[in-house]
């Protein structure tokens, strides 16, 4: 007595289809499970037999035993309630087996035969698509990310009652044949679900501003030093409400890694750009992605296509924040194991906020700093380092003045800038058409410096700045980027001196004397 | 039923698994055959083929405790497989392969016995 069903394990964002094989066999009633089940697949071997009972239906009084194929691959994740039930039932001969070859199965199950919302399901899709087979049956939580790709057919089901009626054809989806408008749902536009974080709520602030529109327009990561209380958290929360819409290729990686963190709550397509900011007590794999058994994607990949906000940096845990390099370099993370190197995406605008010293006052007008100065050197210190290398944009944000904070004047709302960050961003991308990067942050400094056009004496304010202030290759390379961003946003073919002066303006820590205007 | 002793239960429970044998065409070879390891409920073997079947029955009045073959775990198992081996070195050669089954009759409140024999149980 042998049944086969489909499933899908999912390893890092990639699904991977399995053999669910069931055999009913001799010996004294039992369910084993081999072929390298993860702790949470073998956590539902307690689950399958109350679910098929409650379901109605009958679990074999005999030996059973499920076996996941190919065994070398350790499937984790609850997802394979779902598969180990209907392989049981199809080798008991109590669904036909012939009309599940066509589909995977993934979700978990409850006692009482009710299939819950899952992790992953949009990767469960994609892997079906992908072997071309005919569709998948999921959870009904679960089926509007399923719908998500194209030429498949997905049946969303609230009870394993429902998925042996379907299998039975006694059962129909309410909504198997969605119209086509549903299924191709354009991302809703950036700052949609965002609706009450604007930019014009921003008060004064002309630089930091001008800087959000920068990393905006280029993808540079930003930098923002200053005291408590100056609305650097307030600045960065709506760096997402000006970046460009997402593409349709884009809500999908956003919606998939959402998808597999257990964060998506049932929605469809994410249209929204994700803010992450998590808190500075994170570890290393929190972070970057890790856990134990299943490998969870890190808040850095959480921040894909968006932005990660990482508020008091300096108090963020060393190993952590070093881990940033490969991210930040090559927009994605490799989570190594004994088992296996797992790979996510994870290419998003680093926004981080610093306090100038440890009590927070140093540089202010009103204020004076408190802090023995070793304390204050020892505090820029950890700023200094790889990841600052790796920010484009660094500027120092002071507290208002109560002119301007009692000011009425709204500031410019981000759909306005918004505008301009999109017009920036095609000038970009049809100069960089054929290249595998979309925009002036993510450029490599050597092909930066190659490709760009510069003006005679925009070149020779460059060449000054190397001399006069000491500015380092890298320094180089990133005045180089952050002037081309300027440029696009002029609508300019050629980065001229006043960009590269602005450029040099946007690199005020670790070398302070870059700070003065080139002359 | 609820005088009914241990005992005369596990007799009870014996007799049905043992009817079902005969009925399936097996022959009795022994009956609660004990030594120093213990006891084997029963030992039957197939008139046709040439192996032997030693069960162990559990029999019990309900399943408030769960089903009675739940009750044969895995120490329960490796006696029983101790056993079969002193019983065969005990006496003739009977048989060239043995299998080892569990008859779980449960008795209702009226004493009609239902019998569930697992065949080829570990």
């Amino acid at each position: 007595m042998y049944g086969r069903v489909y499933g899908v394990a999912v390893i890092g964002v990639e699904g991977h289809l399995i053999r669910v094989e069931a055999h009913v066999g001799r010996g004294l009633p039992a369910l084993a499970v081999a072929g390298l089940p993860g702790t949470g697949v073998l956590d539902g071997r307690e689950r399958v037999r109350p679910a098929v009972e409650s379901a109605g239906l009958e679990w074999p009084l005999r030996r059973v035993v499920v076996n996941l194929s190919p065994a070398n691959v350790r499937k984790e994740g609850p997802g394979f309630d779902l598969p180990i039930a209907m392989g049981v039932l199809a080798a008991s001969a109590q669904v036909p087996a012939a009309r599940l070859a066509g589909f995977a199965l993934a979700g978990e199950l409850s006692l009482k035969g009710e299939l819950v919302s899952t992790p992953g399901i949009l990767a469960v899709a994609m892997a079906a698509a992908r072997a071309g087979l005919e569709g998948v049956i999921v959870p009904a939580a679960n089926a509007a990310e399923a719908r998500l790709v194209e030429g498949l057919s997905v049946i969303g089901a609230a009870t394993l009652t429902e998925v042996a009626g379907f299998l039975r054809r006694t059962w129909r989806p309410p909504d198997e044949h969605p119209e086509q408008g549903e299924r191709r749902e354009a991302p809703s536009p950036p700052g949609a679900g965002l609706a009450s974080v604007d930019l014009a709520d921003v008060r004064g602030q002309g630089l930091a501003r001008r800087a959000l529109e920068i990393a905006a327009a280029g993808g540079h990561n930003l930098l923002m030093v200053g005291p408590p209380g100056a609305g650097k958290t307030m600045l960065a929360r709506r760096l997402p409400t000006i970046l460009p819409a997402m593409t349709r290729q884009e809500a999908l990686e956003v919606t998939r890694l959402h998808s597999v963190a257990g964060l998506l709550g049932g929605g469809g397509l994410v249209g929204v750009r994700p803010f992450r900011s998590p808190h500075h007590s994170i570890s290393q794999a929190g972070l970057l992605g890790g856990g134990t058994g299943f490998v969870r994607p890190g808040e850095v990949s959480l921040a894909h296509n968006g932005v990660l906000f990482l508020d008091e940096v300096t108090e963020f845990r060393r190993d952590a924040v070093e881990g940033l390099r490969q991210p930040l370099e090559d927009g994605r993370v490799i989570v190594v194991r004994a088992s296996g190197a797992v790979e996510f995406p994870a290419r998003f605008v680093l926004v981080a906020a610093s306090n100038p010293c440890p009590c927070g006052f140093e540089g202010d007008p009103r204020r004076s700093c408190r802090c023995p100065p070793h304390r204050a050197e020892q505090y820029r210190q950890r700023l200094s380092g790889p990841l600052l290398d790796r920010i484009d944009l660094q500027l120092s944000v002071p507290r208002l003045t109560r002119g301007e904070l009692t000011g009425t004047e709204p500031g410019e709302p981000s759909t306005v800038v918004r505008e301009r960050v999109e017009e920036a961003r095609a000038r970009q991308r049809a100069r960089l058409s054929g290249t595998p990067w979309a925009c002036n942050g993510q450029l490599p400094g050597t092909f930066a410096r190659r490709h760009t056009r510069s003006a005679p004496d925009a070149e020779a304010a460059l060449a000054d700045a190397v001399e006069g202030f000491s500015l380092s290759g890298r320094g180089f390379d990133r005045t180089v980027k952050v002037g081309l961003t300027l440029a696009d946003l002029e609508g300019s073919d050629r980065v001229e001196v006043r960009h590269v002066r602005e450029a040099l303006a946007f690199r005020a820590m670790g070398q302070q004397q870059e700070v003065a205007p080139v002359g | 039923m609820g005088d009914l002793a241990r005992t005369d239960l596990g007799r009870i429970g014996e007799d049905t698994a043992l009817a079902r044998y005969l009925d399936l065409g097996y022959r009795l070879v022994a009956r609660n055959w004990r030594c120093r390891l213990g006891e084997l409920d029963l030992v039957v073997s197939h008139r046709e083929r040439n192996f032997l079947v030693f069960c162990e029955v559990k029999c019990r009045r309900g399943r408030a405790f769960g089903e009675p073959f739940e009750a044969v775990h895995h120490a329960k198992q490796r006696k029983l497989r101790d056993l079969a081996q002193a019983f065969l070195q005990a006496g003739p050669p009977l048989a060239d392969s043995v299998r080892f089954d569990v008859a779980s009759v449960t008795v209702d409140g009226s004493g009609r016995a239902r019998v569930d024999v697992f065949e080829d149980a570990f």
